[in-house]
């Protein structure tokens, strides 16, 4: 039995980036999701909960395509089963679409890494930032088909977890090496391939991502460093269609200034943590999708060709409102 | 070379340096003349003959603590050239003793007018209700924000929090002490804030004879990021820090500092084979750079040629009668030429 106090640990945990690989993130809150509708007693009861937690479920890393994608799948399933108003329907089938879902975006990931893997060649130095499970994949893959090539990472302030990448790597053995963010624009001159992982690419091939993957990939730009995403098509936002700006979170000021460091005089100094950034497609070279290597620009066609032309797609917004209508 | 005593006050001072307790390339270029003053005061031996030497001795270990400071050289250079001009006229050491402190004390003043002046320039290019950015901890660019604070301007600042030494902290503490409007950034968020900034301005390093600025690590990507959303980006760096040995082609070395900077030891400890790289220095390109602020007048960084050959032409006329000299010896290369 999950307690209630438990959902919002787990939103809590996302929305701090405690839980940070975007692969992490969404399987947490479709489990998530999954428990809401196994504990629950009523349809008015999952109803009450689905319509409170999902929105805060979503808030918490409002930049994740991926989430917004495969949670918008699930609570829609939930409600399709519901049309019958049996509540072991909507149970039995809320299981199934979980699975389903958990063991696609796995295999997504997987066929992108494997495609992403393929631009790797003897000898090359490929720079990565932060902590992305299909980058990691994608190396894993290079090295395990006996590829020689070095791996440089940076530190990915605020969070490090460049430092946690690096370590899995070294462990894997792979020769990797890590430096500070701002050293970006000196070390670029020895790269050969950025990798770079992806929370959402918009419809016009903009690349949302961890803050400073733009300023890496500007660095790539001017050094003539070739630049790729890595980004299964799940991970397309079709909300960015209808003109909807992908909304930026920012982290906690003691996130980068602890509370013991502020007491000492530093008491106006304001803080600002942005947590993601957009890189603009014309920075980008190419998009490893679980479909081959598109251009940014060609973004729009895989949309076109999963949501038709013109689209068509149910918002979030709508799934919800016919849960609401459950409670009357 | 005999084995020359070296006052203890000395030794503190090299070592600050080296562990940079002292930093910043106007505290160091002080310090150093402030020990080459030390050590010129607390001369023993007495005999005339020696002193020259023992200054250069004192000088060679002031050199090594941070070899990549040109600020570093400057300062001593500024200080023994003049003991060096001056030697077939000293009669004894008494005198050649208050050559060296007459300098020293010169340079310090010196060097310390140079930040208020360049305060007082660069704070005409500042404007109401600019958005600065800085990054890093620099006397002169702090110099020049408190000053158009003081005239009554309004200006709000970004200051990156500057990794691995964090030294933004600084830069926001002093900033925020003198009333101004502070907000710390990861260095990460540059890009993503230099939309809403108005004017870049950081300090040097080190100033090369092309004009191109070695500063703090981040400072080159910064002023690439200026370049692409077509923010200003202004350089504030005293004429001691322009270096006179790129005019003859000299590479100005890019300094390569402990790991344990950026990671905690437990990490070195817990993951020995990965690999760390701390460059403390970037080059950023004088086509990045607006103007150069210094103490003689904002110029553009293609005019350092010009500062390098008024302020320090003495010393590039050395470098080049040396270099000329080693060729002369080498008889082989004088008849290919």
């Amino acid at each position: 039995m999950v307690l209630r106090a438990d959902y919002f640990k787990i939103i809590d945990d996302i929305k701090h980036g405690r839980i940070y690989s975007s692969t992490e993130t969404v399987l947490s809150g479709l489990r998530l999701i999954y428990e809401i509708v196994r504990n629950s007693k009523s349809l008015e009861d999952l109803s009450a909960d689905l319509t409170s937690i999902v929105p805060l479920l979503l808030k918490a890393r409002p930049t994740s395509a991926m989430l917004w994608n495969c949670v918008k799948d699930l609570v829609s399933e939930i409600v399709e089963a519901g049309k019958d108003g049996k509540l072991e329907n909507i149970k039995e089938k809320a299981f199934e679409k979980e699975k389903e879902l958990e063991k696609k975006i796995v295999t997504l990931g997987e066929i992108t890494a494997k495609m992403a893997s393929h631009r790797i060649n003897d000898g090359d130095i490929i720079l990565t930032n932060s902590y992305s499970t299909i980058v990691l994949k994608a190396f894993s893959i290079a090295l395990r088909e006996g590829k020689d090539f070095k791996v440089y990472v940076t530190e990915s302030r605020p969070g490090s977890e460049g430092f946690d990448l690096a370590a899995r790597l070294a462990e894997m053995g792979l020769d990797v090496t890590i430096f500070v963010d701002s050293a970006v624009r000196y070390m670029i001159k020895e790269v050969d391939n950025v990798f770079l992982s992806s929370e959402a690419i918009a419809a016009n091939g903009a690349l949302v991502n961890k803050v400073g993957t733009s300023l890496i990939a500007l660095a790539a730009n001017e050094a003539r460093v070739r630049t790729f995403a890595l980004a299964p098509t799940i991970k397309f936002s079709p909300e960015t269609l209808l003109g909807e700006l992908v909304v930026l979170a920012e982290g906690e000021p003691t996130s980068i200034l602890p509370e013991k460091l502020r007491s000492k005089s530093m008491g106006k100094v304001k803080v600002r943590v942005p947590l993601f950034d957009v890189t603009p497609p014309e920075y980008i070279d190419g998009i490893f999708t679980e479909k081959g290597l598109v251009a940014p620009q060609a973004v729009i066609v895989i949309l076109r060709e999963i949501y038709g032309w013109p689209f068509k797609f149910i918002t979030l917004e709508e799934v919800i409102e016919v849960l609401k209508t459950w409670q009357k | 070379m005999a084995k020359v005593s070296i006052p203890d006050e000395v030794t503190a001072i090299a070592n600050d340096i080296k562990n940079m307790k002292i930093r910043g390339a106007g505290k160091i270029a002080r310090a150093a003349a402030k020990g080459l003053l030390i050590a010129a005061n607390e001369y023993k031996n007495g005999m005339l003959e020696n002193f020259l030497s023992y200054m250069n001795h004192v000088a060679d270990i002031l050199k090594n603590t941070r070899p990549t400071a040109v600020s570093l050289f400057n300062a001593i250079s500024y200080v023994l050239s003049r003991l060096e001009k001056s030697k077939n006229y000293i009669k004894s050491v008494d005198e050649a003793k208050l050559i060296v402190v007459r300098a020293a004390n010169m340079f310090i003043e010196y060097s310390l007018n140079a930040v208020e002046i360049i305060g007082e320039i660069g704070s005409k290019r500042i404007t109401n209700g600019d958005v600065l950015l800085t990054h890093c901890n620099s006397s002169a660019a702090i110099a020049i924000m408190q000053k158009a604070h003081s005239q009554g301007k309004n200006i709000k600042v970004y200051a990156t929090e500057t990794r691995p030494k964090f030294q933004g902290h600084i830069t926001a503490r002093a900033l925020a002490r003198a009333g101004i409007e502070v907000t710390l950034i990861p260095d990460t968020a540059v890009r993503l804030v230099m939309r809403e900034v108005d004017k870049v301005l950081v300090g040097a390093d080190t100033v090369a004879a092309n004009g191109a600025v070695i500063n703090k690590i981040g400072t080159s990507v910064i002023a690439l990021a200026a370049k692409e959303a077509n923010v200003n980006f202004f350089v504030a760096a005293e004429t001691y820090k322009f270096s006179p040995t790129t005019v003859i082609g000299e590479l100005v070395v890019i300094e390569e500092r402990d790991p344990k900077e950026v990671v905690p030891e437990s990490y070195i400890r817990k993951y020995p084979s990965v690999n760390i790289r701390n460059p403390a220095f970037d080059v950023t390109p004088p086509e990045y750079i607006d103007v150069i602020i210094t103490e003689r007048g904002i110029i553009p960084p293609q005019a350092a040629i010009l500062i390098l050959e008024e302020e320090y032409g003495w010393a590039i006329e050395d470098y080049i009668l040396q270099a000329t000299r080693a060729l002369e010896s080498d008889e082989e290369a004088v008849t290919t030429w």
